[in-house]
């Protein structure tokens, strides 16, 4: 198990593929070109 | 989150896609998006704590990942960093406007 990175502003974003509903494949790099805003939350079911 | 999902043509305005990062299945996303209302973004799943590690917002506890929201800009920089506790949720007026200060 790796420990977490710290990021920065300013740094290269990690590019990522991970599946969504429907089990397609969505990288980061698909919306290179577009600004993107990663919404981490803890858990499907918490609060919004 | 139904806060921003209300919002998304907000974002496309504004040339940015909106993307949901949580550690559960595609299947539990599915269910959770139909209970509460999420059909305009995709909601992905890191199933394998990765991504959480890479953007350092893994929580031990959970082994899931905290919350927090990264603006990454067209050229794939990330531009704006929040990570908010307990009770804390991001706000899409907020994120809206540090979206805008990129142009």
């Amino acid at each position: 198990m790796t420990d977490n990175k710290t990021l920065n502003v300013g740094d290269a974003a990690p590019d990522f593929t991970m599946k969504t509903i429907g089990l397609k494949d969505i990288s980061l790099r698909d919306y290179r070109g577009k600004n993107v805003v990663l919404l981490f939350y803890p858990l499907d079911w918490t609060p919004g | 989150m139904p806060a921003f999902d209300k919002r998304v043509s907000d974002f496309d305005k504004a040339n940015t896609q909106v993307l949901g990062i949580s550690t559960d299945s595609p299947f539990s996303h599915e269910n959770w998006a139909k209970a509460v209302g999420i059909q305009n973004y995709p909601l992905l799943s890191d199933v394998h704590r990765t991504v959480a590690k890479d953007y350092g917002v893994y929580w031990p506890d959970w082994n899931a990942n905290s919350r927090a929201t990264f603006i990454v800009d067209a050229a794939g920089k990330i531009r704006f960093i929040e990570r908010y506790g307990k009770g804390e949720l991001p706000d899409p007026d907020k994120i809206l406007t540090e979206v805008a200060k990129l142009r």
